[in-house]
This record gives structure tokens, C-alpha cells and sequence, in this order.
């Protein structure tokens, strides 16, 4: 790991800070790191712009390709970033390695957040799900909404797509199987269950016409009408309905995955950094990026603001209302086995 | 060589091959006697090698006949023609060994692989290249390569062999020995060889007869020194062997060189555009009196004189011709005999020396 | 005078150290002018890649350990992925050989000035990204792509046919890619074969097909073999074109070392299948070498 670490800082230098909001006054900086593109686009006039001028910080904006940029980090003794985002088994495993400061919860205000977000070092930020959706042309206004349906290919003829990783898949076949939401992880802690798993995904495996590599592959294909049904992020569905293509889908059964705000151990603004984190998990804010992109507010508190309407509301996923007919993932399912996973469903899907 | 394969003449009649506007066979007919030694003599764009290609098979003629004893070939693919072939390129196959080479028409004919040996093996001896089998074709030097390329083209006995400008790629001196190995060698085997090339000389030295091409036309077809003593036009006179010449006029078979009639002993052709009197420098004869009434007198000042090794050349203003050279062998003879400088010579020019050509044929 | 004393210098000839220090002179220009390359070549390429080999030596924890060879060659996914490569990779490699064989033996039969313009049809493709040209493909064929919307309009077809997400979409979409690689060095060796050649064959008695085979196809082979190694050696690495026309379920080896990164987040995992992808395109071009004879070949 110390040789690849070395690799990683120098990328990451060369990727270099990307834009930079700052008040009239700056008392300080305080620096960000996310996905990039169109999403931190949403972020930084949703929220960093506003933080900060509420805190009186400069914001200093980088991206991250994942769990492996904080590792080379901590690892070089040169940490640049005050705050990431980063995906929940990420985060865990980050605390587990000791890489993380703890959350300052004087400063940072939990009101809202659901209780299951809250760790001692890493916070919720936004959620995520990956939702059943299908073309009416298909299907007419009765398609596969769950995932009994999805495996149905009797009742329900046409092309599927699912993700290509065996996050969410495992899942999915279960409640396929017959598993009710809310036992999913225990039967997958138990070899048995993991068995059923499997074999229930080998049902549906040879009949995925596409394991798409990522979200943009996903919309293309429900677009062009590539495929008839397709397990995909929520907000590329919207987006693709907006495009004027009738597609329908449910929260029902749907996959929720959170990104969570995390400090590194070392971080150069630890206090700004609390400060941050708190101004991004403000109703307010939260709501602001709800409007922006379909994607869900960790806070419910955002549903309160009057920024989003009751119209609006529907379509997150964390509107109450849908919160609960969704499967939040467990992050520490996949910790220390993801390779093994992978390799199991990869030999499954290969032709 | 066997006496199996019997030499076939060739018979060519109104061939005749255009490109566009160009004729580059223009109804030419001619006839090859079996066993002969023929060249076709041009310059380069003459229309020599379509004519080759033609008999060959590779070029495909607008109409006319080619015929191989009595068998109608024009029709006939290159393949069936069963000719031997020998290229300017040599066309040896490179990643074949010299015997795999040579032994190449024999393997497509079906010989025994003991048979292709020796008689590859014989073939080379021909061409003295005995012992050289195994090798490859890059350790060959030029000379050897076309050595093997002609036991190529000898090797399956062929009736008739084609040559397209064979020894063009070596050095002077071994391809003045090449031509005397190559006539040697065309006496050993029992073959008619048509032969193409741009050296006048090689034509000479090499050929039974020699048909000199000019624009897609054959202008005349003789044994060498024939076409040498007794051009039939100006071109053939000109493309072969040194001379200068002057213009004439002919009327009544009788020549005139600025109102002088010229004494000849051959007969002059006619053609269009006027006839020229041709002078080959070396029968002039410088005399060391007056010249005798029986020749024709072309006498002037010495203008130049040019050490050539084998020979003199000796720059002589005439009156009213202009400029004559005179070609005087280096011997002792000649050296004692040569004159110097600004000195007024005679030339004669003797009656059967006297060629007096058309400007072109009709 | 013989060699032996001019080396020993017991001739010494005028102005022999001027020239002996100029020809010097010149022949450090040369390395002076290759330099840059020599220093660019171990630096960008001799040393990462020793580097990362190493790197395989390693495993999670930071130790030395031949983990992830033993990874490599007990899993029957890493074996699977071995064989699914070297198979698409043949397949190709054999389908451009088909399609680019006669169509550079077409070219060097009609006019310079057409061969000229057929060429820049097949360059066209080379100049653009490959990316866009598998995008293309997908549009393509894709379900409801214009090969598909065309058969089926035309009646030739009733349903769509699986043209994209699989095998054969992989295959056509590297053909594609790879086709200019096995023309390039085809095209040259038979444009550089003396049409002479094939003529004395003929004129020596072969049938034109047989002139083919027996002279103009051995003449080609250095070509084929160049144009063979390069279309192999490329597609045992490709990664794109399979990833997006596969549908996932085209597992290459290149595929398999981004994954190996993004799962293991341990660079050693994914250099050992890089090392080993190495050694394997050398082993090819080492046995195509031996069983083909380039060296020879290209003896003139």
C-alpha cells in the first residue's frame, strides 16, 4: 500500500483544486471534495456557495475518485482535504482503519438525520437509490414494480438490465425470493441465505440483456429503449422521463445507498471543516439540492422548508412517504468481502 | 539438352494494341523462323516489350494473330503458352534456393522431385552455376542471379523462349561477356528465342535477325549486318551503329549532295519527307592524294582531333556539309597515317558505302 | 601499407586526427540526437513498468507474497478470463485476416489513384477515437439500431437480433478497430512484391491461381505476419470496445485488472495480471516468431 500511495498523491496534486467559492471577508478556508461534474455543479450553488457565505470561509473545491484518494492522504502525511464525500462502505471502512476525526457534534446539528446515519466519525449526506423502472411501451402501465416481477420474465416478457456489480444484486434476488425487506441482511450473514442468494441471481442472470457499467450507460439504455426494464438510479429515471420517453417506476423494493461526510485524520481545518458539514446537512440546504436533482436529503427537516413543494416531494426518495418502501443498504455487508463477491458474480455473469 | 522439345517459328500478323490516342502496336507482322536468334531492337516507349508482352500472354492485344508453329495462340492464357521467360528483374522467387528456383517450371509440370534435381542440377551446369543450389538468391551476385534466371527459363526444354531486356542491370563488361555466353548458349539448345532490348550493340553482337521497332511499328527486319550496311530509313540508320548524315535530294534514283550526284551501289528506299545521305565515320577513308573519280568526295580541313583508346576521331569541315567525322583505327598504322591540325584532307566515301535513306518509311 | 599498420598507427597519414575527431564528432550527434528517445523510453516505459511489476510482489498487508499469482491460477474466473481473451482475441485476429487479406489484394490491382482513395477509407476510421467509434457501432447495432430497423422494414427479419451486449458485438466492434492494423503492413509488403515475379511464375507454366499461392502469398506473409502480431498483441489488451459493446458480460483480461483495482483497492492484485499479460503477448510474439519464420522472410 505505501508504494501505490506514493502514486496516488501525485495524481491527485495534479487534479488540483477546481473552483473556489469565497465571501467578501474570508476568515479561513476550508476544502471540499466530490464527484465532480454536473452533481458538484448542483452542490456548490445548492449549498458551498451559500455555506460559504454563512460561515465567512473561502471553500476550496477538488474531486475524489474514491477511497483510495483519502488513503494516499493519510498515507503521504499530506492531507489536503477538510471534508469528502464519500459512499457508506467507504466511509466504514476509512473509520475502521482509524483514518477518520471524529464528528464534532456540538457543532454539527443532527436534527432530522436519521438516527441510522449517524456515526461517531462520518455523518449521512444524501441518499441515493437505484429504483425498478420500466417503458410503458413495453409493459403499458403494469410493468415489473417489484422484484418478484422483475424475475417474472412468464408474466412479464422483455429485455432487463441490471448494474454490473454485485452491490444491490445479492439483495435484490432475496427479495425476489420471497425475503422481506427488512430480513435481507441476516439472511445474507448466514451461508445458507448467501447460497439462496446466488442461486436466485443465476436464475435471472442469463436473461440480463446488459450489466451496464455506470449511470449514463443505465439512461441510454432506458432511453433508446435498449432494454424493456432496468434497475437504475431514481434521478437518471427522472431525467429520462423529462426527456419525454414514458418510463414508470416505484420506490417499492428499490435500493437506498447513502453518501456520507467524512474528515480525514490530519485534515489541515478541522474546526471549519465541522462548520462545513454542518451548514451541508441544513434543512435549507439539503432542500435547495433537492430541487436542483432528484436526489434525497438526509434531513427530513428539508421537506419542511417550503422549498420543496408537495408535488416535488413525491419524487424524493426520501420523502417519508417512500422512505420506508426502500432497502437502505448495510455498509458493512460487502466490508472485507467485496473482492470475493465480485468475483463470484462476475464468473456468473461472464458468457 | 534433350532433343525432345522441336523449336516452333513464330507467326505474327496485324497486331495491333492501342492505349488512348497511342498506338502502341500498330498492325505489325512478322515471322520468327524456328530455332532462330530474334531481337526486337527500339528505344524506350517503341512498343518492343507490349510486343513481347504480347506473345507472352500478358497483354492482351485490341487484334490480330499470334501463332506458335500452327497453333492460334492469341486467345491462349500465359500459363498454356509453355513458354521460358526471362525478365529485366530477374523475377526470381527470393525466398525459393537457386535448385527450388530453377526447379519451379519443372514442380508445376508434375516432374518427379528426382527428376526436377537433376535436371535442375543439369541447367545449372548449363549456365555454370554447378554446385550453387542450395543457396539463396541474396548471395548471388548479379551476374549469377541472371545465370539462374536463365536456367530457369531453359530448364522444362521450352520451344520457345522470351527475353525482355535480360542483361540491362549489369556492368558493361559483363554483360559483353553475358552476350557471347547467352548466343553460345541459345546454339546448345533447340529453341527460338525472341529477345528485346534498347542496345544496339547487344542487338548486334547477339541476334540471327534484328527487327528494329519504332512507334508501335516494325521498320525493318534484317540480319545484323545487313540492317547495319543497308538501313532502309533514316530512323534504322540513325538508332544503329555512329554516323551523321546530311540531306539529299533524290529524284530518278539518283542522289545529289549540294548538286553533286553521289555515286551508290545500294539501292535507295523510298519513304516520305525527303531522303538523307548517311555517313558511318568509320568507312570513311582518308586518302593521302586526291580522291579517286570512282568515290564520292568529301574532302575538308581538319578541324579536331579526339584520342578515343581503340580509335581516332577526326573532326573535318566540309566546304559546304558542314562537319564530317572520320573514325581511324589506333593503330600504328593509323597513327603514322593521321593528320594534324588545320590540315586540308581528302575523304572518300566509296560507292558501296554510300546509304542514302527516306526520312521515314511510307 | 597493410590494415595492421594503420591500426597500429605506425602510418600516420595527413590530417588523420582531424578526421579521425571529426568522424567522432558526427557519430555524438547522432547519440546526441537518439538521446532524448533513449531517456523518454526508460522513463516513461522500461521503469513504470518495472515498477509496477514489482508492485505484484507485494500483497494487501504490504508483504512479500505470491498471493496474487496464486489468486491468478486457482480461480477459475481468472482462468475463464485467460481463455475468453485469447479466444476473441483468435477470433478477431482471424476475421481481419479474412476481410483484410482480399481487400489489400484488390487494392494493389486497381489504379494507384482508386487504391489511394480506398485507402483513406480505411485510414478514416484510424484517426478517430476509439470510443466514438464503438459508440457508433452501438447506435449500430443496437435493438432498435439501423441494421436492426432496416431488416426488419425491409421484412428480412420479424424480431431484433442480439447484434450489440454480447460476443458479437465485441467482435465486430474490434474487427473494426483492428482491421487498419493488419492492412497498413499487409498493403505495403504486397505493394512491395515485383509484379515481375508473379509473371515469371505464370510465364513459367503456373496457373494464375496457382501463381497466387505459390509466389504472390509467400511474398505477402511477412506482411500478414506483422499485420497478424499486431492485430493479436492489441487485442489481447483491449478494453473499450468489449466493455461497451459487451453488455458486462464480455469479460476481457484489461477488464479484469480495472476491476482488480477498483475491488481491491491494491495495485499488486492488478499487476500481477498485468505482468502476466506481458509475458504472455512476449511468449506469442516469441512462438509466432518461431513458428513463422519472420527473420527468414524478410531475408531478400
Amino acid at each position: 500500500m505505501k508504494n501505490n500511495g506514493k502514486f496516488t498523491i501525485t495524481a491527485g496534486l495534479a487534479a488540483s483544486i477546481l473552483a473556489i467559492a469565497t465571501p467578501a471577508f474570508a476568515e479561513g478556508d476550508v476544502v471540499f471534495a466530490s464527484w465532480g461534474g454536473s452533481f458538484q455543479d448542483a452542490l456548490r450553488s445548492a449549498m458551498l456557495e451559500p455555506a460559504a457565505s454563512a460561515l465567512n470561509v473561502t471553500v476550496k473545491e477538488d474531486t475524489t475518485n474514491g477511497i483510495q484518494d483519502v488513503r494516499a492522504q493519510i498515507t503521504a502525511g499530506a492531507v489536503a482535504w477538510d471534508v469528502t464525500e464519500q459512499d457508506l462502505p467507504s466511509c466504514e471502512t476509512l473509520s475502521r482503519e482509524g483514518s477518520l476525526e471524529p464528528i464534532d457534534y456540538s457543532i454539527v446539528d443532527t436534527t432530522g438525520i436519521p438516527e441510522e446515519l449517524i456515526h461517531e466519525n462520518y455523518i449521512g449526506f444524501i441518499n441515493f437509490t437505484k429504483v425498478i423502472a420500466y417503458r410503458k411501451d413495453a409493459f403499458g402501465d403494469n410493468g415489473p414494480s417489484n422484484w418478484a416481477e422483475f424475475w417474472d420474465l412468464e408474466n412479464f416478457p422483455g429485455k432487463r438490465s441490471m448494474h454490473g456489480k454485485v452491490n444491490y444484486n445479492l439483495e435484490a434476488a432475496l427479495m425476489a425470493d420471497g425475503v422481506p425487506m427488512a430480513e435481507v441482511y441476516d439472511t445474507l450473514a448466514t451461508d445458507e441465505g448467501m447460497k439462496r442468494a446466488w442461486s436466485k441471481l443465476g436464475e435471472i442472470a442469463p436473461e440480463v440483456t446488459v450489466w451496464y457499467r455506470g449511470g449514463s450507460q443505465s439512461a441510454q439504455l432506458l432511453r433508446d429503449g435498449e432494454v424493456d426494464v432496468i434497475h437504475m438510479g431514481h434521478n437518471r429515471v427522472e431525467s429520462v422521463i423529462a426527456s419525454g420517453i414514458e418510463v414508470a417506476y416505484a420506490f417499492d423494493g428499490g435500493t437506498m445507498d447513502v453518501d456520507c461526510l467524512l474528515v480525514p485524520k490530519g485534515a489541515p481545518n478541522v474546526e471549519n471543516a465541522m462548520r462545513l458539514i454542518n451548514e451541508l446537512l441544513s434543512a435549507e440546504a439539503q432542500a435547495r439540492l433537492a430541487v436542483t436533482m432528484p436526489l434525497g436529503p438526509v434531513n427530513t427537516g428539508a421537506f419542511d422548508t417550503g422549498i420543496i413543494s408537495e408535488e416535488q416531494a413525491l419524487l424524493v426518495n426520501t420523502y417519508p412517504d417512500n422512505y420506508g418502501k426502500q432497502l437502505l443498504v448495510d455498509p458493512t455487508f460487502y466490508i472485507g468481502q467485496l473482492g470475493e463477491l465480485t468475483e463470484e458474480f462476475d464468473t456468473l455473469i461472464q458468457q | 539438352m534433350s532433343s525432345a522439345a522441336q523449336s516452333l517459328p513464330i507467326e505474327i500478323s496485324s497486331l495491333c494494341k492501342a492505349y488512348g490516342p497511342v498506338k502502341a502496336l500498330d498492325d505489325v507482322s512478322l515471322n520468327i523462323a524456328a530455332g532462330e536468334f530474334l531481337t526486337l531492337l527500339g528505344p524506350s516507349g517503341s512498343g518492343k516489350t507490349t510486343l513481347l508482352m504480347a506473345l507472352a500472354g500478358f497483354m492482351r492485344p485490341d487484334g490480330g494473330s499470334i501463332r506458335f508453329g500452327d497453333r492460334e495462340m492469341i486467345a491462349t492464357p500465359p500459363h498454356k503458352r509453355g513458354l521460358g521467360m526471362v525478365f529485366q528483374s530477374y523475377a526470381l522467387f527470393p525466398f525459393m534456393t537457386v535448385a527450388e528456383n530453377v526447379a519451379y517450371p519443372l514442380k508445376i509440370r508434375g516432374v518427379s522431385k528426382s527428376d526436377q534435381k537433376t535436371r535442375a542440377e543439369r541447367a545449372l551446369d548449363t549456365v555454370q552455376l554447378g554446385g550453387y543450389g542450395d543457396r539463396r538468391i541474396n548471395q548471388l551476385s548479379g551476374g549469377q542471379r541472371q545465370r539462374v534466371a536463365l536456367a530457369r527459363a531453359m530448364v522444362f526444354e521450352p520451344q520457345i523462349i522470351l527475353m525482355d531486356e535480360p542483361l540491362s542491370a549489369l556492368d558493361k563488361k559483363l554483360r559483353e561477356h553475358m552476350q557471347i555466353e547467352l548466343k553460345a548458349l541459345h546454339q546448345k539448345l533447340d529453341a527460338t528465342v525472341v529477345y528485346v532490348t534498347h542496345d544496339q550493340r547487344e542487338a548486334l553482337t547477339m541476334s540471327d535477325r534484328i527487327a528494329v521497332v519504332n512507334h508501335g511499328r516494325i521498320e525493318q527486319v534484317e540480319t545484323p549486318e545487313r540492317l547495319y550496311r543497308q538501313p532502309h530509313s533514316f530512323f534504322v540508320a540513325d538508332f544503329i551503329g555512329e554516323s551523321i548524315s546530311l540531306p539529299v535530294k533524290v529524284a530518278n534514283d539518283t542522289a545529289q549532295l549540294n548538286g553533286r550526284v553521289l555515286k551508290s551501289d545500294l539501292p535507295i528506299a523510298h519513304g516520305s519527307g525527303g531522303h538523307r545521305l548517311v555517313i558511318r565515320p568509320e568507312l570513311l577513308e582518308v586518302t593521302s592524294g586526291a580522291v579517286p573519280e570512282t568515290a564520292n568526295d568529301l574532302s575538308g580541313r581538319v578541324n579536331d582531333i579526339i584520342y578515343q583508346g581503340d580509335s581516332v576521331l577526326v573532326m573535318v569541315q566540309h566546304d559546304s556539309a558542314g562537319q564530317i567525322n572520320v573514325r581511324v583505327p589506333a593503330n600504328r598504322a593509323g597513327q603514322t597515317g593521321l593528320p594534324s591540325k588545320g590540315e586540308q584532307i581528302g575523304l572518300a566515301l566509296h560507292p558501296e558505302d554510300t546509304i542514302i535513306v527516306p526520312e521515314h518509311v511510307s | 601499407m597493410s590494415v595492421a599498420e594503420t591500426y597500429e598507427g605506425a602510418v600516420t597519414h595527413q590530417n588523420a586526427s582531424t578526421l579521425k575527431s571529426e568522424e567522432r564528432r558526427e557519430s555524438m550527434t547522432f547519440f546526441g540526437l537518439s538521446l532524448p528517445a533513449v531517456l523518454a523510453i526508460l522513463v516513461v516505459v522500461f521503469l513504470p513498468v518495472f515498477w509496477l511489476s514489482s508492485l505484484s510482489f507485494y500483497n494487501a498487508a504490504g508483504e512479500l507474497s505470491m498471493e496474487n499469482y496464486a489468486r491468478i491460477f486457482e480461480s477459475a474466473l481468472y482462468r475463464r478470463t485467460f481463455v475468453v481473451t485469447f479466444q476473441i482475441s483468435i477470433a478477431v485476429t482471424v476475421i481481419c485476416v479474412l476481410l483484410g487479406y482480399p481487400l489489400c489484394y484488390w487494392l494493389t490491382k486497381v489504379p494507384d489513384r482508386t487504391a489511394a482513395i480506398l485507402m483513406v477509407f480505411v485510414l478514416v476510421p484510424f484517426w478517430t477515437s476509439v470510443l466514438v467509434r464503438t459508440y457508433a457501432w452501438l447506435v449500430l447495432l443496437q435493438r432498435n439500431g439501423i441494421i436492426n430497423s432496416s431488416l426488419m422494414s425491409l421484412g428480412i427479419i420479424e424480431e431484433p437480433l442480439q447484434l450489440a451486449h454480447n460476443l458479437t458485438g465485441s467482435i465486430i466492434g474490434m474487427v473494426h478497430i483492428m482491421l487498419p492494423f493488419l492492412v497498413l503492413p499487409l498493403y505495403a509488403t504486397m505493394r512491395s512484391v515485383d509484379t515481375d515475379l508473379v509473371r515469371a511464375a505464370v510465364g513459367l507454366g503456373s496457373s494464375p491461381r496457382g501463381a497466387f499461392w505459390r509466389v504472390f502469398f509467400p511474398m505477402s506473409l511477412p506482411g500478414l505476419f506483422a499485420g497478424i502480431v499486431l492485430v493479436f498483441i492489441l487485442s489481447l489488451g483491449f478494453f473499450v470496445t468489449p466493455a461497451l459493446l459487451g453488455g458486462g458480460k464480455v469479460q476481457m483480461l484489461a477488464q479484469r485488472i480495472e476491476s482488480t483495482i477498483t475491488v481491491y483497492s491494491n495495485w499488486g492484485a492488478a499487476s500481477a495480471l498485468g505482468v502476466v499479460l506481458l509475458l504472455l503477448a512476449l511468449a506469442m510474439i516469441w512462438l509466432m516468431n518461431r513458428v513463422f519464420g519472420l527473420d527468414k522472410l524478410f531475408m531478400r
